[in-house]
């Protein structure tokens, strides 16, 4: 099986689906919006883009081999609820024909109590409360624990409430091979983050973009190890890529990548402390952060999960983040992509990478039929008996 | 720049080009206003690999922004604009078009006419194709393994070399070697002044030495023609061998045509992996031309079998054929030695089953299943037809008759013009076996009668053997299926196809495994479906219905229906299409089928009803002459109800069907309800009689009396066969029919039979 890359178009938010060669299916956060599911609405029908990329089990469930949810923020978890079977595999019913959860990916952030820094959307609070029933079948039954019921824990709980779980934990700067309890030999992923927290550490830090799970993928491609490296780190802010890089500096090929999700949809303050809209021009790069964010391997592609990229005051998506991520590639011949403008701002679709022996390549978009129909320049037509062949 | 610019049709193009997700830009036109010529150099981004980003092209030479010349003529939007790649664009990858345009190479984006894809697809089709050519040309994919290898093209050669490929395909084996084979030319002169050569590779082995190859080397004008010049000659043949490793050597180099001269055919058998064999081949030629007296010169085809990685793209072969032709002059074999002109020539198939099969849709079947029509009439003429051309002609083409004026109306063949229609007149048999040889499918005709032919086992053995698919009965002649259904010398099953009501219903019958249900049954099962059916009942028994006898000439006539040529068709080609399904499929493998086709309302088209019919019981009657019931399944279903309702005494009730004398069935479809005045105890059955005669006459006709009482059966509550009762009320009873009574009786598990035969009376026996 190829192995590929998809990002939805949802947004100023993330949707990412990772098919690796040995035929697992990660998806990594949803933003599946409400008008996402109106057929009079021009907003891309996510849902049904997602579905026609997954297959269905011996019981005629559509399923994902994994889901990570990068932190409880409503633009990386919406749609949860509604798309998602949730609650025991058994109970899943052909009439709502949700998509099964075979094993979850949480950040221990499940087990924290809501706060000041922790208030949760429905979505959100549902996805905790099956990570949790997850997490006591295992601590219950783990002979029993099967598809849908598996959770892997990503990263320890600093209070200790997963040092019961060794067996499903896995720990920072691990690297692990295995989805849904089982081996894949074509993918690697390195835990980079949530990074533990110091006593110093500001409220900033505490915030839930900042717990972030941030995952490096090794995938393999042709049938080749390490063909390509996807960086991926949800809503993580520049505090967190400093971190990082004074944590790996003198490793920084843990860093390295082919292909890297720009955190929290292109925004200016992955990069610097300053803010875009008051600044402007005179608003400072953190150098370290961007250092954790530039390791570039040849060729590497930036990806903005976000709406067109304007040059105005927003951030996210910001253009100084977009133009720095120029920057970023520009030497290794790479390019920068923004989902929004994929492939027209008019009409957004999924961009979709493949990895072969020869590392990441997009996928052509061609024109639709809604083009080809709209450009009044001779319709689609079906071709009669007798014609064709040369 | 032209004052008025592009034409706003032109306009709109390039801003659906603008629009397209994979261009870069559109540069500056160039007009020009005389031709009113548009030409725009469009910059497609092409996806390449990480790897090959920072480097900027692909290894096979892409660019990741490739510019493609658009140019819109005058004829746009009719014409698809032309498309050239840069100059210096590799013209080393597959699908790529034999000529330039202004010196640039021009990509083969669609596999056909690219104004088709215009108007089909759009423009944006066009585009959707250009950037999937140009990724795939980077990728190195544009040999798809799946869709096959493509060919070297050569569209615009004017020589045709026409042969059979699979039979050249087969020459090729792990060894390698040459095979000179008989070919027949014809050399004309083209529009351009040139000298075209149309030549036929025949499957015959020419074996020559110095001495014989003067009496294959021959060429005159046809028909005093100065200008052609018709000629029979060689065919050389060379394919490659193996490596020392003992792989087959294969050629996965894709390379344009380049062979131009006798020293490029030895370089290009060389990357093929043959020029051993090339260079043997054509020194045996040398040899054997160099005692010749000065002639020619004669043309020599040469055919290299390339063995490549997978398939050919539309054949299921891995081995290409790269046709040339080239003159030879003796006593010399090359007049110019290397610099000899060879010509690369277009390969077009012999006419073949494979190509059929394959035009037809079905993949070429390596040994199609054998079959034996009866009856090349009308409808039989198409069947064998519609039939050869899908490569699936019959084996046997059987008829008795000859072919009269008359059939000129809807028989497949036709006949000449003029005064040569007096070849109208033969067997038709031998004139439709003829039409399958042109088709190039052997068929063995037989001019004779299939009713004697089904009867002799001895003269059967040359119209079908246990290894043929079917015998297809065409011959709407109800002699022949009686003889059929009798022979015991068909050791395959019997399908017939008949029309009725002057074409307003067809049918098809296929016997079961081991012949049951026969195709007797299958006709008394049919006109017990008519019964159910009234509508189609009364088309077919229609006195009226339309066969009669034709006047074909002065105290001729034929028994015949008047109907169009169309109308027979359009039951043809379904019947056709059945048995071309079946070829494939097989016959069904639990039972018989029936179809029912009826002509719609309108009289446009068919539609057919198929129907299974189980095997019937067969019973052997015990006593008498040896008679065999055929208890179908509606009767036996209908029976065992019966006895379900009367478990503990005997009951019975009256047998509807029909005879065949010839083969000595009694082929009971139907039972009725024994009347209300009958008896019933643990020791007899007695029929009563009231309102019986009513019903059976009703029910006979209903369907003119091809269906009629047969006999009676009752019950024995016990696994007890006819007692002496039985055989004394059979043989009392027998005097009230002059063809055989049935006493069919039903125990728990089995039936039994008895027949009782009389000469005196017609009526049914306990009535």
């Amino acid at each position: 099986m190829t192995a590929n890359l998809s990002y939805f178009p949802v947004g100023n938010g993330d949707m990412t689906l990772v098919q690796t060669e040995g035929g697992h299916k990660i998806l990594i956060d949803m933003n599946i919006r409400a008008a996402a599911d109106d057929p009079d609405d021009d907003t891309p029908d996510v849902a049904s883009m997602l579905r026609g990329k997954l297959t269905r089990d011996g019981l005629g469930r559509l399923y994902v081999d994994a889901l990570l949810l990068s932190h409880p923020d409503e633009d990386h978890c919406r749609g949860l609820q509604k798309h998602f079977h949730l609650g025991p595999p058994d109970k899943w019913s052909k009439s709502a024909d949700k998509i099964l959860i075979r094993e979850m990916w949480s950040s221990p952030l499940v087990f924290r109590r809501a706060s000041r820094h922790h208030v949760l959307c429905e979505d959100a609070k549902a996805f905790n409360a099956e990570a949790r029933r997850r997490v006591r079948i295992f601590r219950e039954t783990p002979w029993l624990v099967g598809n849908g019921d598996r959770i892997l824990i990503l990263g320890e709980d600093e209070d200790g409430k997963t040092d019961d779980l060794q067996e499903i934990l896995i720990q920072l700067d691990e690297e692990f091979s295995r989805v849904n309890g089982k081996g894949d030999g074509t993918m690697n992923v390195r835990l980079l983050a949530p990074l533990p927290t110091d006593d110093d550490d500001d409220e900033n830090l505490l915030s839930k973009n900042n717990s972030s799970t941030i995952l490096r993928f090794s995938l393999a491609g042709g049938g080749i190890w390490d063909k390509c490296r996807f960086l991926t780190g949800g809503d993580a802010e520049v505090a967190i890529w400093e971190k990082l890089w004074n944590r790996h500096y003198w490793r920084a090929d843990w860093l390295s990548y082919d292909v890297l999700l720009s955190p929290h949809h292109c925004s200016w303050h992955s990069l610097s402390y300053d803010s875009w809209s008051e600044e402007r021009e005179a608003a400072e790069i953190c150098m370290d952060a961007r250092k954790a964010l530039s390791q570039v391997r040849s060729g590497a592609t930036i990806i903005a999960s976000s709406n067109a990229i304007k040059d105005d005051d927003n951030d996210p998506p910001c253009v100084r983040a977009k133009e720095e991520y120029e920057e970023i590639v520009r030497d290794v011949a790479g390019a920068f992509k923004c989902v929004g403008e994929h492939p027209s701002e008019k009409s957004p679709g999924v961009m979709e990478f493949e990895i072969g022996a020869h590392g990441l390549r997009q996928k052509t978009a061609l024109m639709g039929g809604p083009t080809i129909l709209g450009s009044g320049l001779i319709g689609r037509q079906p071709l009669a008996h007798g014609q064709g062949g040369r | 720049m032209s004052r008025s610019g592009p034409r706003n049709v032109v306009k709109r193009a390039l801003a659906l080009i603008s629009g397209h997700p994979t261009v870069r830009e559109v540069g500056r036109l160039i007009t020009n206003d005389q031709t009113e010529t548009v030409i725009a150099d469009v910059t497609f981004e092409v996806n390449l690999p990480n790897e090959w980003r920072q480097r900027g092209e692909s290894p096979s030479g892409v660019r990741l922004h490739e510019a493609v010349r658009f140019e819109f003529t005058r004829g746009f939007p009719m014409e698809s604009p032309k498309l050239s790649l840069r100059y210096d664009f590799t013209r080393k990858v597959p699908h790529m078009m034999p000529w330039l345009i202004d010196g640039r190479p021009v990509p083969c984006i669609y596999d056909g006419d690219l104004r088709e894809l215009l108007h089909q697809e759009g423009l944006a089709g066009i585009l959707n194709q250009t950037a999937l050519w140009l990724e795939r040309a980077a990728l190195g994919t544009l040999i798809d393994p799946a869709q096959g290898w493509e060919p070297v093209r050569r569209d615009s050669l004017q020589d045709v070399v026409v042969a059979d490929s699979r039979q050249l395909q087969e020459l090729v084996d792990r060894h390698g070697g040459r095979r000179f084979l008989r070919l027949d030319y014809l050399k004309f002169p083209s529009a351009e002044g040139t000298t075209v050569v149309h030549c036929w590779i025949s499957s015959e082995k020419v074996p020559f030495n110095r001495r014989s190859i003067k009496k294959i080397l021959r060429e005159s004008p046809p028909n005093g023609d100065s200008q052609v010049r018709r000629g029979t000659s060689l065919a050389l043949a060379v394919w490659p061998g193996k490596h020392s490793s003992g792989d087959p050597i294969v050629c996965d180099t894709y390379l344009p045509e380049t062979v131009c001269d006798v020293g490029s055919l030895k370089d290009r058998a060389a990357l093929y992996g043959c020029q051993t064999e090339l260079l043997d081949g054509l020194n045996w030629l040398g040899t054997c031309l160099s005692g010749y007296s000065p002639a020619g010169p004669f043309t020599l085809a040469l055919v290299i079998l390339v063995r490549r990685p997978f398939n050919v793209i539309g054949s299921s072969n891995p081995i290409e054929l790269c046709p040339y032709v080239v003159n030879v002059r003796p006593p010399d074999l090359f007049a110019e030695g290397e610099a000899t002109a060879v010509r690369a020539a277009a390969h077009r198939h012999g006419i073949s089953r494979d190509l059929l099969a394959q035009m037809a849709g079905r993949g070429a079947k390596a040994q199609g299943p054998r079959w034996t029509l009866l009856g090349a009439g009308s409808l039989g003429s198409k069947l064998a037809l519609h039939l050869a051309r899908s490569g699936n002609g019959p084996a046997v083409v059987l008829d008795r008759s000859l072919l009269a004026p008359h059939n000129a109306a809807r028989h497949a063949l036709v006949p000449d013009s003029g005064e040569m229609q007096i070849f109208w007149s033969g067997a038709k048999s031998s004139k439709l076996s003829s039409a399958i040889s042109g088709l190039g499918q052997n068929a063995v005709p037989i001019q004779a009668d299939a009713a004697r032919i089904a009867m002799d086992g001895g003269q059967a053995r040359r119209a079908w053997s246990k290894h043929t698919f079917a015998v297809v009965n065409a011959t709407a002649s109800l002699a022949v299926r009686e003889a059929l259904g009798a022979s015991k010398a068909i050791p395959t099953r019997v399908v017939e196809t008949s029309l009725f009501a002057a074409g307003r219903v067809g049918v098809i019958t296929v016997e079961g495994p081991e012949r049951n249900p026969s195709t007797t049954d299958l006709m008394a099962e049919y006109y017990a479906i008519l019964r159910e059916n009234p509508d189609l009942g009364s088309m077919v028994f229609d006195r009226g219905d339309g066969a009669s006898r034709q006047s074909i000439g002065q105290g001729c006539g034929s028994l015949t229906m008047a109907m169009s040529d169309g109308r027979l068709s359009l039951f043809a080609a379904g019947i056709s299409e059945y048995i071309l399904a079946k070829l494939y499929q097989g016959l069904p493998v639990e039972n018989g089928e029936i179809l029912i086709g009826r002509l719609s309302e309108d009289g446009l088209g068919v539609t057919w009803c198929p129907r299974e019919v189980p095997a019937a019981t067969i019973v052997r009657a015990r006593n008498g002459e040896a008679w065999h019931v055929h208890v179908h399944a509606r009767a036996v279903s209908k029976i065992r109800e019966e006895v379900a309702r009367w478990p503990d005494v005997e009951t019975g009730g009256v047998l509807m069907g029909r005879l065949s004398e010839v083969s000595r069935v009694a082929h009971v479809i139907d039972v009725l309800d024994a009347p209300d005045d009958s008896r019933r105890s643990r020791d007899e059955f007695v029929l009563g009689t009231k309102g019986l005669r009513q019903r059976v006459l009703e029910y006979s006709e209903s369907v003119d009396w091809s269906l009629y009482c047969l006999g009676t059966w009752h019950s024995h509550p016990t696994s007890s066969g006819p007692s002496a009762k039985d055989r004394a009320t059979a043989k009392a009873v027998a005097l009230a029919r002059l063809t055989p009574s049935i006493f069919l009786i039903a125990t728990p598990t089995s039936f039994h039979a008895v027949t009782a035969r009389t000469q005196s009376q017609t009526e049914c026996p306990a009535i």
